[in-house]
């Protein structure tokens, strides 16, 4: 029995320990905000939180996530958006979409270790997730704009 | 000209002639799918109570359902065609609902590839915003007592500027309703005129797309639904011999495993056939899949060689050509 926490929920699992997350969070849990892409942590699709920090939920079994607070797109936006995601809407950074929820969670992350991130910052943690519809450089002018908004709430 | 560009126009040709078919699919609604209590796959727009065609509803309360009937990968034509319905009517994009059409022939073709969906149904689109716009002029000029060519649209209502009279479109469904869909006389609005067409909208669904609740086919669950997994022919045109899914079938949540025939030739877009492995979960099929032991017919490509043929297209490029343009 593994014990961990999704969204602040305390849930137990008791399946094959072997199970990526992925497949708990859509299959089980019903939480399809995280996608499938490769399945082999090569396009950050599923990128989620484990204790705040970027994962790739496809390759991250359940039995490494005992006591993991797990936190995912879903959540993010529970109460309202996120500034990060204001500025993917200010800045129309979806075209499909598909990779964008793994896009927003990998830049959450960027942001919380790079608060004010130079553009090398941002191609460099935002690299490894890919987006087929070629968004790069509306994502990465809507993270500056996040860094810059949160740097104005923070003075 | 080149012989390109003629092959070119031949299909513009054949994309306007399939577009002809659909206005009149536009105008032409079947009595019965006007009252589609019966009817499968009915749509908001079907149930409203102003619904002049199978693209447009507009409800007392002024909202306006329009129809996507092609399909959303990303392109974001189910934002676009209804945009080009919401300008010829002139609604107000806020108060839009779009409503996502499941497979029906009254729609027409809805095979959505090609890069055509504007080309060829931009002027059903505006034919069909066009047509509520013009019945909504006349139930309001009915109820003032004006001839109709008085009444002007502005944003989600009808105005007759020379006594200043404004009735909205929620307020006029009702009566509007009731009138015959006018087949003549609807006035298409010049490109000057136009709200949205051009103007560098957004998604209607850019929210969704930010917060992960956008549904994308793999996210759509029903009750009791189960997930697979297919193990398909080592070679196109394959099929099986013989399984052995006794260990397959000892993976916690595998339920049970399915054989599929392959197609029959060509292939097209038939599925290649194989083994699906039933589960409870996609993590489940995936290793009950691995645990198959399938003998495999290659069938009728079973000494096909890659390598072979590449080879043989590299010959052939490297080969004297044929001349085709016309000079």
């Amino acid at each position: 029995m593994i014990q961990l926490k999704v969204n602040g929920v305390a849930r137990s699992f008791d399946g094959d320990s072997e199970m990526p997350l992925l497949w708990y969070l859509r299959d089980i849990l019903e939480l399809t905000g995280t996608k499938f892409g490769c399945g082999i942590a090569l396009c950050g699709a599923c990128t989620v939180h484990k204790n705040g920090e970027a994962i790739r939920a496809c390759i991250t079994p359940m039995s490494s996530l005992a006591g993991a607070e797990i936190r995912t797109i879903e959540d993010i936006s529970a109460n309202g958006l996120h500034p990060v995601q204001k500025m993917w809407m200010q800045f129309n950074v979806p075209q499909c979409g598909y990779c964008q929820s793994g896009q927003i969670m990998q830049a959450i992350a960027l942001l919380k270790d790079k608060p004010k991130p130079t553009d090398q910052d941002i191609d460099e943690g935002m690299a490894a997730n890919i987006c087929r519809c070629g968004t790069y450089q509306r994502i990465r002018a809507a993270i500056k704009a996040a860094a810059e908004e949160a740097h104005e709430l923070d003075h | 000209m080149s012989s390109i560009t003629n092959v070119s126009r031949r299909r513009f040709l054949k994309g306007l002639a399939g577009a002809g078919a659909l206005v009149l699919g536009a105008y032409y609604v079947p009595k019965a799918l006007r009252h589609p209590n019966s009817q499968p796959g009915r749509t908001e727009a079907d149930r409203a109570t102003l619904h002049p065609n199978a693209f447009v509803g507009i409800d007392t309360d002024g909202t306006v359902f329009i129809v996507a009937h092609r399909s959303e990968m990303g392109t974001a034509i189910r934002t676009t065609l209804p945009m080009v319905v919401a300008d010829e009517l002139d609604a107000d994009w806020k108060r839009i609902e779009i409503d996502q059409a499941i497979g029906d022939s009254r729609y027409g073709d809805q095979n959505t590839d090609g890069s055509h969906s504007v080309r060829s149904f931009f002027d059903v689109m505006r034919q069909a915003g066009a047509t509520a716009r013009s019945i909504l002029i006349l139930a309001a000029a009915q109820k003032w007592g004006v001839a109709p060519t008085e009444g002007q649209t502005d944003l989600h209502a009808v105005v007759h500027s020379a006594s200043g009279r404004r009735l909205g479109y929620g307020e006029l469904a009702t009566a509007a309703s009731k009138l015959p869909i006018p087949k003549s006389g609807i006035r298409l609005k010049t490109p000057e005129q136009w709200r949205y067409i051009g103007k560098g909208m957004t998604s209607y669904d850019l929210a969704e797309l930010c917060t992960g609740r956008a549904i994308y086919g793999e996210d759509v669950r029903v009750n009791g639904m189960v997930f697979a997994s297919i193990e398909h022919p080592p070679v196109i045109g394959g099929k099986v011999t013989s399984v052995d899914d006794s260990e397959a079938l000892k993976v916690a949540g595998v339920q049970k495993t399915v054989r599929i025939d392959p197609f029959k030739p060509p292939p097209g877009f038939q599925p290649l056939g194989g083994i699906a492995v039933i589960s409870d979960n996609t993590w489940a099929a995936f290793q009950g899949r691995k645990k198959l032991k399938i003998e495999w017919d290659n069938g009728p490509n079973a000494t096909y060689d890659s390598e072979q043929y590449k080879k043989k297209l590299q010959a052939t490029a490297r080969e004297a050509g044929k001349i085709v343009r016309n000079q």
